[in-house]
């Protein structure tokens, strides 16, 4: 091996090692909550740490984490073109549809009760969201991604992401005032 | 607003003007605590990240620096 390549091979794996093992763990989340499969969201991390390595010569380093939810994103693309043609529903009309339910009566408590219900009505709203929803909120609450990061990851603009997990928000929080546990809401 | 807020995606000055409205308004402060205990009970209740896949993930980057794959043309 040249001495050049050699070098080039060290000066890739010093960035490797500073730029993104450290940003695994989040990696590993984050791709858990797009896939919602253990096996998928080890796959594509998998995935993206070898292009992350094929494509360390071109990042400044600046923002890893950004960088490695790009290549993460257009893995996950590729992914899903290769298996499934989508065939999605759009989730605002399918939130609007799921709103428009009415709730059921409940009585209005002047404070919030936390305790086990609480976190069963939670959790219960939390997995009834549609999808799209669903994974916005995990994004930021659970992986704790800003809204950019989110919407990078999502590939869609920083708008959605805010709105999708505002009214996924409101949605579970309507539903702890419909089972009594939280005040019902009388404001925008 | 206020999940901005609770989100710390607000500016500066939003953030200031949130904070001192909440010294006051006490039905906004419940509404922001409702939202605080509602993102509490999803950590909770919602298994996050599987450890032993974490732990498998390391050991795959820990092979790539040790033995790094062939960079071509390709990549990302």
């Amino acid at each position: 091996m040249e001495p050049a390549e050699v070098a080039a091979n060290e000066a890739r794996r010093v960035a490797f090692a500073r730029y993104v093992v450290p940003e695994l763990e989040v990696l590993a989340r984050v791709a858990t909550s797009i896939t919602r499969r253990h096996a998928d969201a080890e796959d594509l991390v998998q995935d993206t740490l070898l292009r992350a390595y094929q494509g360390i010569d071109r990042f400044d380093g600046a923002h890893p984490r950004a960088w490695l939810l790009t290549i993460m994103r257009n893995a996950e693309v590729n992914r899903n073109r290769r298996r499934r043609p989508e065939l999605m529903t759009d989730p605002d009309t399918e939130l609007n549809r799921l709103a428009a339910r009415p709730d059921a009566p409940g009585h209005t408590p002047e404070e919030i009760v936390v305790g086990e219900q609480f976190d069963e009505v939670v959790a219960a709203a939390f997995f009834g969201l549609p999808d799209k929803f669903r994974q916005v909120l995990e994004l930021i609450d659970l992986d704790g991604l800003s809204y950019a990061e989110a919407a990078q990851i999502l590939g869609v603009p920083e708008g959605t992401v805010m709105s999708r997990a505002h009214r996924a928000r409101k949605r579970i929080r309507d539903r702890l005032g419909a089972a009594g546990l939280a005040p019902r809401r009388r404001m925008m | 607003m206020l999940q901005s807020y609770l989100d710390g995606e607000t500016d500066d000055v939003t953030t200031g003007r949130v904070a001192r409205h909440l010294e006051d308004c006490r039905r906004c402060g419940l509404e922001l605590s409702t939202y605080e205990a509602l993102k509490a009970a999803l950590l909770r209740r919602v298994p996050v990240v599987d450890e032993l896949a974490v732990e498998r993930l390391r050991s795959f980057a820990l092979r790539i620096v040790e033995s790094p794959p062939a960079v071509g043309s390709g990549g990302s």
